[in-house]
């Protein structure tokens, strides 16, 4: 009895010997290396413009891009309501802040120049048309960064005579716009907070309003204010090289790659890994210790550059882009892959983008079917095509019986 | 009311019909049962053919003299070896449920019974190491089965003189429920399970013949067919197995009062299933012959259910190949006892069994403890 209470729990899994203890046989594991449909690897453009990312770009001398930015605040209130009664004040001392979120931590001596601008900068402003109002006579201050701050905020503040470089007359609309240039030890760029991702620069004044018989709270008050307008511009904006395929820049660009998963997996197949490989045309440049992230996305619909994708976090994949780095990208896409093979109407495509989005200075270019001389001979710069290499494994061919 | 009673729960326990599993069980239809209860076990098999507790021979359920139900668990260890390595297994099993009595007549006895046909219950575990993309991974895999093949058998014997003749109709169901998972050392590569359900149905009818020559010696013949299984892969029909036919003789001497000594012999026709497995993929299989010898001595005469001794061995060939050319065998040596109580109106029944298979470099060495409990309402 005793026996068969300490039995009772199976204990079933002995070594296998194959082939005597297989039956039906091995597993077969098979590899097959699939390139996009010739000519059916695209690049699109446009889908962030310059400042409505989640940061700005600021650079001095970096070879990868030269880049100047742009704050405009909202406006500041020429009075302060009191006791139903707008009241006037005056101005005490004025506070800027910067929000750095990314720099080479390699370089010294970083300090972020802020100017004053025109107020009336928008999205049309270029490069020369920014750069030409960053004047010294148009300097406001500088802020250092320090060298051990990888991140976070740097602060100046206005006091006495600087006022005036902040100055808002009574008549005017009551706005300050502020640009931003850099200077370091050596060439090279940072990143800088945006209103998209709430931390833009910041325009905070104390004022002492003007009224009698109250308490201090009341007569001294601080009016803080935020961008309602940011943007950056690039002294020479890149435009994707039509004969590869382009991720990132301020351009936003996205690369739509299409292939035709064959019969003999859709049918039977079971997907264990599919992988992404993709050449770039030279090292990717981007800012030294700066993260950029390389997204796919399954695609819901083939319709070129305005094809919905996925936003199931399951067919959404993506991948640390190492920067100065000319090795192959690879990029796990096998739920992707997966659903292309058991979905009917998705198409077998994946769109990818660099994150994010025009808000770094990282831009990748990739090898596609019109560079790779296997498939292109006339290829005049020739970098392999993507390669969607997928190991699957055939069914098990079960023994009946 | 109460006889209904005690057997219909008896009939509801577990049915898991299913002898013991072996590492010889994975290919072909799996591991044969024997059909012997507790007691027949204790004796090698020997006295199967004249036990109505063992669901050999039809014609032995003759000495069935009240109503009886009987429920058999089985719990085996076993160590496993072969060139991939070795392990220490457990599993248990309820291999037989059976019931049956006389009709008021008395002459003719009816039963049923439930019993294991093939089991195949097994769990291989592999290592390897591919190189799917130029970078060697290790994989590791594991190929599992559980189910069988169970014989519910409907039968009844008739006294005519000093012979018993009887005859049965045997249903065979069952399935198996497979399994193969892979996983991979690199988490990059997806696990992968694959399961597939393969389901057995047949019938076959069986004749049996007891005869006492004289007052100390008796003999049993039984003979079977099986016709065929028809076999469906997840519901799909893919196939039929043609099954054996069964010839099984023998002995029993009663050399004192005390003691009881016989031996028997069953061959099977396993080779009918050849051609049929062989188009599936499996090795092969062939002729089996299961051979017997064991013995009863009565510790006490007037109450010969009251802790006998029993004896016995066998030899057999099993029908499955794992290779070419290589039949498995199986000896086993076995010991047991039992005892009613209650008026005899309940009893329990212990067999030990050390099991000797071997096929080739693949051997397994077993310790099987057989207990049964039989109620007669």
């Amino acid at each position: 009895m005793a026996a068969l209470a300490g039995g009772c729990q199976e204990q079933l899994t002995s070594p296998g010997q194959c082939p005597q203890l297989c039956p039906g046989g091995d597993v077969k594991t098979v590899n097959v290396v699939l390139t996009p449909l010739l000519g059916r690897d695209s690049t699109y453009t446009g889908y962030v413009n310059r400042g409505d990312g989640v940061a700005l770009l600021v650079s001095n001398g970096f070879a990868v891009s030269e880049n100047r930015a742009a704050y405009r605040m909202s406006p500041r209130a020429d009075s302060i309501e009191v006791r139903d009664t707008n009241r006037t004040y005056t101005v005490d001392s004025v506070a800027l802040t910067l929000t750095v979120l990314a720099r080479d931590t390699l370089v010294n001596g970083l300090k972020l120049v802020l100017y004053r601008i025109s107020d009336t900068v928008n999205a049309t402003a270029t490069f020369p048309s920014l750069d030409a109002q960053l004047t010294p006579e148009h300097v406001i201050d500088t802020l250092v960064v320090p060298d051990t701050m990888n991140t976070g905020t740097v602060r100046v503040v206005l006091r006495g005579a600087d006022l005036a470089k902040v100055d808002l007359p009574l008549a005017g609309n009551g706005i300050l716009a502020l640009g931003v240039s850099m200077v370091a030890d050596q060439p090279t760029g940072v990143r800088i907070g945006a209103a998209r991702a709430n931390n833009g620069a910041t325009f905070t004044s104390y004022v002492t309003v003007d009224v009698t018989d109250t308490t201090t709270a009341i007569r001294k008050q601080a009016l803080a204010l935020t961008p309602t307008f940011n943007t950056y511009v690039t002294q020479t904006p890149l435009l994707p090289d039509p004969r590869f395929l382009t991720v990132g820049g301020d351009s936003s660009s996205r690369s739509l790659l299409r292939f035709a998963l064959p019969a003999s997996i859709v049918d039977s197949a079971n997907i264990v890994r599919a992988t992404l490989d993709l050449v770039p045309r030279t090292a990717i440049p981007g800012l030294p210790g700066d993260i950029a992230i390389l997204e796919g996305r399954a695609v819901l619909a083939d319709l070129g550059a305005k094809s919905p994708v996925s936003t199931d976090v399951r067919f959404i994949v993506d991948d640390t882009v190492q920067v100065n780095s000319s090795d192959t990208v690879r990029l796990d896409v096998t739920r992707i892959v997966q659903l292309w093979q058991a979905s009917t109407t998705s198409p077998d495509a994946i769109f990818l983008s660099l994150l994010p989005e025009a808000s770094t200075f990282t831009r990748a270019e990739f090898g596609s079917t019109r560079s790779d001389p296997a498939l292109t001979p006339s290829a005049t710069e020739p970098v392999g095509a993507p390669q969607l290499r997928i190991t699957y494994q055939r069914p098990f061919p079960f023994e009946n019986p | 009311m109460r006889r209904s009673l005690a057997v219909l729960i008896l009939l509801a326990l577990p049915a898991t019909a299913a002898a013991q599993s072996s590492q010889l069980s994975a290919r072909g239809l799996g591991q044969p049962g024997r059909w012997l209860s507790p007691r027949s076990t204790a004796t090698g098999g020997a006295f199967g053919m004249f036990d109505p507790g063992s669901s050999l021979n039809p014609a032995a359920l003759d000495q069935t003299r009240t109503l009886t139900a009987s429920f058999m668990g089985l719990q085996d260890y076993r160590n496993v070896e072969n060139p991939s390595g070795t392990a220490s297994l457990r599993d248990n099993r309820f291999p037989l449920v059976s019931v049956a009595g006389p009709t008021r007549r008395g002459s003719l006895v009816l039963g049923l019974s439930y019993s294991n046909y093939a089991d195949r219950d097994f769990s291989f575990a592999t290592v390897d190491t591919l190189d799917p993309r130029g970078t060697p991974v290790t994989v590791f895999d594991t190929l599992s089965s559980r189910g069988g093949i169970s014989d519910f058998r409907i039968g009844g014997s008739y006294r005519l003189s000093r012979s018993v003749v009887g005859g049965s109709f045997h249903i065979l169901t069952g399935s198996n429920r497979l399994e193969s998972k892979r996983s991979f050392e690199e988490g990059t590569y997806l696990p992968l399970t694959e399961k597939a359900e393969v389901s057995y149905g047949g019938i076959g009818v069986s004749l049996g013949l007891v005869r006492d020559m004289g007052s100390r010696l008796s003999v049993a013949v039984v003979a079977r067919t099986d016709g065929h299984l028809d076999v469906d892969k997840d519901s799909t029909r893919v196939g039929e197995i043609d099954l054996p036919a069964t010839l099984g003789l023998a002995a029993r001497v009663q050399f004192s009062s005390r003691l009881t000594l016989a031996g028997s012999g069953v061959y099977r026709t396993w080779s009918a299933s050849n051609s049929d497995l062989l188009a599936t993929g499996a090795v092969g299989s062939d002729n089996t012959l299961d051979l017997s010898f064991g013995g009863e001595f009565l510790s006490d005469i007037r109450r010969p259910t009251r802790r006998p001794i029993r004896f016995g061995g066998h030899y057999a060939t099993l029908p499955f190949l794992l290779e070419v050319g290589q039949q498995p065998t199986e000896i086993g040596v076995s010991a047991g006892t039992g005892m009613s109580f209650a008026q005899d109106r309940g009893g329990i029944d212990m067999a030990l069994e050390y099991l000797w298979r071997e096929a080739g470099e693949f051997k397994e060495r077993v310790f099987q403890l057989s207990f049964g409990v039989s109620v007669r309402p």
